[in-house]
């Protein structure tokens, strides 16, 4: 045998060797450490949870339900029975990586606390946001949003909902039950839809309540109504007032009872400022800069639509219609839109009152490079022409659903005042 | 290029890559680097025994199986000892292999095959300070952190985009071009 092959057969040796010790080495530390790796592992992950739940002794992971929403990753019994802690993964359209979040249940139903285990995300909701959580039960009821970091918060707050929707499939965690106010703020989305933002959600504001059998009162920021909720009886009605002065109201199921609650809709009538004059030259003034001659506009009233469109004119000159709609832009910014139809129901002008394209309101590049060519396909559109895609601007999302908006409840107040949709 | 790709330093900051994507504050940059220097210390005075009784593809192997076998000890004795304080930097503790291993290759590729231990050292340190140099550029300026303590950074001056793997290559480019540039300075110098 050569001094080579010796050499090369050593080689191998020592390999095998320098292996099988390795190998060896290993399997007694495993032998050694491994309880105290095991241990120091759950001393950490109990250690977590009890940040989120102070009373737990010991924590045992369940099986998750079979219809447990996809942010819900693992579920955590409490050992003595206290309730649950639930670890949480979810994501928003400002996410870089997924939002970590812990939260303990009680069996009571209530939050025994939150924690953020990762944050992933471009907007900061702070740290008081999550510990606003700690003390609610699954209504969620005084829990506010984050100004500036919607959608995080928001997917927060979803996050936490699924975490209810996995353990209520226990049976034995307790429904937190929403009061009327709860109730009325959740339905506002649906009975004003005029007042919407991006994420669905109504925009508005807290006015001082009028009293008497009013017990809240809100106002949407785009100005396209109130929503006031209203005493009657042993419960509440949603009475909500379009920017046109014409009130329904609805019970807590969201049925319309506007027929059978007329006290209520007069004490809510008189509880919002009346149109004035000075309102309607101010919608007036922008929809005349859709006609290109000059227009004998008319104030159309008692409009019975909830939607974006906040004031109708009927043009004498041309017997053409135009409505004036504020949907909600980026940032919650109102817009002023102007959908000018004739009388047989064709789009005749789409004005925009304002730089439709905000600035810097995208990160990316968006498509609209000519807005006014973009506003002129709208043209000669019917309700039946017309479909959202039409509207879709790609990297302007928002603005897209804003101009959708205003054209779709421009075409639903034209059917109200034709007679079409009463 | 290949001579290039043969400087030991050269090699050291292109093993870095994958920790760089792992590793973006002080704490986590500190530990990786100091169990970088442990293991490649070790697998130098371990291999200093065998090294001249192996052909190269053996010591491949070999080296191979000694820094797993002591990456994998040495996150058992975290995981046993400290990982409470520690949890952050053990998910990416599997890396360290890679990182022991491309800083032995560079200290190998520099003495004849055979893993000197002081030269060992010296990567180990580079490899450790450039890793520490980029995540606390990252965590001051990214996160507006040292070692995890808020500093009074007004929010507007940071810049997130540092916090993440792209920001962390972006750096890392960075520190590469004025370390060469510092060299080629003292290769000046010298001749």
């Amino acid at each position: 045998m050569s001094d080579k092959k010796k050499t090369a057969a050593g080689g191998k040796t020592i390999v095998a060797i320098l292996a099988a010790a390795g190998c060896i080495i290993l399997l007694l530390s495993n032998i050694v450490l491994g309880p105290k790796v095991e241990e120091a592992l759950q001393s950490q992950a109990s250690g977590e949870m009890t940040a989120v739940m102070p009373e737990g002794k010991g924590f045992t992971e369940v099986e998750l339900p079979a219809d447990a929403p996809a942010t819900v990753k693992h579920i955590y019994s409490e050992n003595q029975g206290l309730g649950y802690v639930v670890e949480l993964a979810t994501t928003s359209q400002y996410s870089q990586g997924d939002m970590g979040i812990l939260v303990g249940v009680g069996k009571d139903g209530i939050i025994t606390g939150t924690a953020v285990t990762s944050y992933n995300e471009t907007r900061d909701f702070g740290e008081e946001y999550p510990l606003s959580y700690v003390g609610q039960d699954s209504a969620l009821a005084d829990v506010v949003m984050t100004s500036g970091a919607t959608y995080s918060s928001t997917a927060f707050k979803d996050a936490i909902l699924d975490a209810y929707t996995a353990l209520f499939t226990f049976g034995d965690v307790a429904e937190g039950q929403k009061g009327d106010d709860q109730l009325i703020a959740e339905m506002m989305s649906s009975i004003l839809p005029g007042a919407c933002d991006a994420l669905g959600a109504a925009s508005m504001t807290e006015e001082e309540s009028p009293g008497g059998n009013i017990s809240s009162l809100s106002k949407a920021t785009n100005g396209t109504g109130y929503v006031a909720a209203v005493k009657s009886g042993d419960t509440s009605v949603a009475a909500v007032i379009n920017a046109f002065g014409v009130c329904r109201a609805y019970d807590m199921e969201g049925n319309d009872v506007t027929k059978d609650s007329r006290d209520a809709v007069t004490e809510a009538l008189a509880a919002v400022p009346e149109v004035t004059e000075d309102d309607i030259e101010a919608d007036k003034s922008i929809a005349e800069k859709a006609f290109e001659d000059e227009p004998e506009l008319e104030n159309i009233e008692k409009v019975d639509v909830f939607g974006t469109v906040t004031r109708a004119f009927l043009d004498k000159a041309s017997g053409n219609y135009a409505f004036v709609a504020k949907p909600l832009g980026f940032g919650n910014e109102t817009m002023s839109m102007v959908v000018v139809i004739n009388d047989a129901g064709e789009i005749v002008n789409y004005r925009s009152a304002s730089e439709m394209i905000i600035n810097g309101e995208y990160y990316s590049e968006h498509d609209l490079k000519d807005e006014s060519a973009y506003r002129q396909q709208f043209k000669g559109m019917t309700e039946d022409t017309y479909s959202q895609d039409k509207a879709m601007v790609n990297g302007a999302t928002i603005t897209s659903n804003a101009v959708h908006h205003s054209i779709e409840d421009a075409f639903s107040a034209f059917d109200y005042i034709k007679g079409g949709d009463e | 290029m290949k001579e290039m790709i043969n400087k030991p330093s050269v090699l050291v900051i292109l093993g870095m890559i994958p920790a760089v994507g792992a590793v973006n504050y002080a704490t986590g940059a500190l530990l990786m680097g100091i169990g970088t220097i442990i293991v490649t210390v070790l697998t130098a005075l371990i291999m200093k025994a065998f090294a001249g009784r192996l052909t190269d593809k053996e010591k491949l192997f070999a080296y191979l199986f000694t820094v797993c076998t002591l990456t994998t000890l040495l996150r058992m004795l975290m995981q046993a000892f400290f990982i409470g304080s520690f949890g952050d930097v053990m998910s990416s503790w599997n890396l360290l292999a890679v990182n022991a291993m491309v800083v032995t290759l560079a200290a190998v590729m520099n003495s004849e095959g055979r893993a000197d231990t002081r030269f060992t050292l010296n990567c180990g340190l580079l490899f450790a300070r450039l890793l520490f140099l980029q995540a606390v550029s990252r965590e001051v300026f990214g996160a507006g952190a040292f070692f995890g303590i808020e500093l009074p950074f007004p929010a507007g001056f940071r810049l997130p985009l540092l916090s993440g793997t792209t920001g962390g290559l972006i750096l890392l480019g960075i520190i590469a071009a004025g370390m060469n540039a510092f060299l080629r300075r003292k290769e000046g110098r010298d001749a």
